[in-house]
C-alpha cells in the first residue's frame, strides 16, 4: 500500500447510457404514482379500482337510463367509458414497456435467463394488442354511438368490418402465445438432450401447442363466417347456428374429454378403495363429478341436436 | 426536483462517484456498476421524499461506501471458508479484487478515523497538506495519523504480502 491507487478507473459509456436512462425512466415511473400537492395518497391499484368501479357504475346506470337519455347523450357517456378503457391500457402498456427494458438490461447483464425477457416481449406485445383493441372500440363506438357489437352478423359500422378486426388481434394473440410455446419446446428438446430435464415436461407444452392451433383453427372458422356473411353467401341466421354449432361441438368434445378422464379415475380409485388405501367418501365425490359431467355432456348433445335441426 | 435537475446532478456526480468506489473495489466493474446504480436509486427516493442535499457527491459517496461495507460484511459471512479457498467463487472477481476488497474490508473496520485518513491518502489520491486543511489538523498530525492507521490495518492483515503496492 506503498503507491497510492491512481490508476484510471472510468466507467463504461454504455453503463453510464443506460443508467441515465433507467433513473430517468424511474423519475418519471414516481412522478406518475406521486399525487397532487393537497390531495390524499392512493396507491395505482387503489386508483386503478376506483376507474374500473366507476366505469362499471357509470355502465350500469347507462343501461338503466338508456330508455330516458337522448342518444347524444348516451353516445357521450359510452365514448367516455371507452375513453377511460384507452387510457388504462395505455397506462397499462407503458409500464410493461418499462418492466420489459429493465428485463432486457438484466438478462444482457447475466442477471435472470432468456426466457423471462421472452414471457415479457409476450406480456409488451399482449398489452400492445390491448391497447390497439381499445382504440378500435372508441373507434367504433364513436361511428356508432352504442357499445361495440361482436357478434359475426353484426352489420358493417362506417363502412368497417369491426368484428373481423377484433378476431384478427385474437388470433394474433394466440399466435404469439404459440410462437412462445415453440420457442420453449426448443429449449426443453436441448435440456432433455442434455438430461437436465425429464421428457413429459415437453409433453406438455406439446399438448398446449395443439390447443393453441386448434384455438387458431377456430378463430378461423369465425373469421370465414363472417366473410361468407358479408358476401352475402349466408343470411345472418344461418351465421348463427354455424357459429352455435362451432362452440357446442367444442363444448362436447371438452365434455367427452372430461367424462373420459374422469371415468379413469374412478377406476383407479375403487382399486385403491377396494384396499383401503382411501375412504369411500372420496369415491363418492368423485361419482358426484362424474354425474355432473355427464348432465354437461347430454346438454352439449341437446343443443347440438336443436341446432342441426334448425340448421 | 425536476427531471432536467435529477438528471443533470446524476451527469455531474456518475464519473466521480464511480472512480470512488471502483478505487474501493479494486476496479471490480460488476460490482462497482451494482453499487453506483443502487445508490442513485436511493438517492431518487430519498430526494424525492425530501431535499437534495447541499453536497450531492458526499451524500451519493457515503452511501455507496456504505453499500459496500454491508456487501462485504453479508459476503464474508455467507462465503468465508469458500471465499478463501477459491478467490473466484463470489462472482468475476480476480485475485486481486478479492485482495482489494479484503483489504477495503480490513480499512473500513478500523474506526472512522483511520479509516477516513486512509481511505483519503491511498484511495482518494489526496495530498498530507490537502488532508490536514480538510480535517483541520497539522500536517504533522496526519502523517502520525496515517503511521497508526497503518500499523493497525498491518495488524488486521497478517497474511497478504507485499505485492506491487497493495500492501505495506
Amino acid at each position: 500500500m506503498e503507491d497510492k491507487m491512481n490508476k484510471n478507473y472510468d466507467p463504461d459509456s454504455r453503463f453510464v447510457e443506460r443508467l441515465e436512462w433507467q433513473l430517468s425512466s424511474e423519475y418519471r415511473r414516481r412522478s406518475r404514482l406521486k399525487s397532487p400537492a393537497g390531495k390524499i395518497a392512493v396507491s395505482r391499484r387503489v386508483a386503478t379500482i376506483a376507474v374500473v368501479a366507476g366505469v362499471l357504475t357509470t355502465g350500469v346506470a347507462v343501461t338503466k337510463a338508456a330508455d330516458y337519455i337522448k342518444d347524444s347523450w348516451r353516445k357521450k357517456i359510452e365514448i367516455a367509458r371507452v375513453e377511460t378503457e384507452v387510457e388504462l391500457k395505455r397506462v397499462h402498456l407503458e409500464s410493461i414497456r418499462e418492466m420489459a427494458a429493465d428485463v432486457e438490461v438484466r438478462v444482457s447483464e447475466g442477471l435472470i435467463r432468456e426466457e423471462e425477457f421472452q414471457a415479457m416481449q409476450l406480456a409488451v406485445a399482449n398489452a400492445e394488442l390491448d391497447f390497439k383493441r381499445s382504440l378500435m372500440n372508441l373507434d367504433e363506438v364513436k361511428l356508432s354511438g352504442d357499445i361495440p357489437r361482436n357478434v359475426l352478423y353484426a352489420p358493417l359500422v362506417g363502412g368497417r368490418d369491426f368484428v373481423s378486426e377484433r378476431l384478427e388481434m385474437e388470433k394474433t394473440a394466440v399466435e404469439l402465445s404459440l410462437e412462445q410455446l415453440r420457442y420453449h419446446l426448443g429449449r426443453y428438446h436441448r435440456l432433455t438432450k442434455q438430461n437436465l430435464v425429464r421428457g413429459h415436461e415437453a409433453d406438455q407444452i406439446q399438448t398446449e401447442i395443439a390447443n393453441r392451433k386448434t384455438m387458431i383453427d377456430e378463430i378461423q372458422q369465425r373469421l370465414d363466417l363472417r366473410a361468407q356473411f358479408l358476401t352475402g353467401e349466408l343470411t345472418a341466421q344461418a351465421v348463427e347456428i354455424e357459429d352455435r354449432l362451432t362452440g357446442a361441438e367444442k363444448n362436447l368434445h371438452i365434455a367427452q374429454t372430461r367424462v373420459e378422464s374422469i371415468k379413469a379415475q374412478l377406476d383407479r380409485l375403487k382399486t385403491l378403495e377396494t384396499r383401503g388405501e382411501i375412504s369411500h367418501l372420496e369415491l363418492m365425490q368423485l361419482q358426484y363429478a362424474l354425474d355432473a359431467s355427464q348432465a354437461e355432456l347430454k346438454l352439449a348433445i341437446l343443443e347440438m341436436d336443436v341446432l342441426e335441426k334448425l340448421r | 426536483m425536476t427531471e432536467q435537475q435529477w438528471l443533470k446532478i446524476y451527469r455531474e456526480t456518475v464519473h466521480p462517484l464511480y472512480g470512488y468506489m471502483a478505487r474501493r473495489t479494486g476496479g471490480n466493474q460488476a460490482l462497482t456498476e451494482d453499487i453506483v446504480q443502487e445508490s442513485y436509486l436511493r438517492a431518487l427516493n430519498n430526494w424525492k421524499r425530501k431535499t437534495v442535499p447541499d453536497s450531492p457527491l458526499a451524500w451519493l459517496r457515503r452511501v455507496a461506501r456504505n453499500i459496500l461495507i454491508d456487501y462485504l460484511r453479508q459476503k464474508r459471512r455467507q462465503q468465508k471458508a469458500d471465499f478463501a479457498h477459491n478467490p473466484d467463487s463470489g462472482g468475476h472477481t480476480s485475485t486481486d479484487q478479492f485482495h482489494s476488497l479484503e483489504i477495503f474490508s480490513a480499512v473500513s473496520s478500523l474506526g472512522r478515523k483511520k479509516a477516513k485518513i486512509l481511505e483519503a491518502f491511498y484511495y482518494d489520491g489526496m495530498s498530507v497538506r490537502e488532508i490536514a486543511t480538510e480535517m483541520n489538523i497539522s500536517e504533522r498530525a496526519v502523517e502520525g495519523q496515517l503511521r497508526r492507521a497503518r500499523r493497525s490495518l498491518k495488524s488486521l492483515l497478517p497474511e497478504l504480502k507485499p505485492n506491487g503496492g497493495q500492501n505495506e
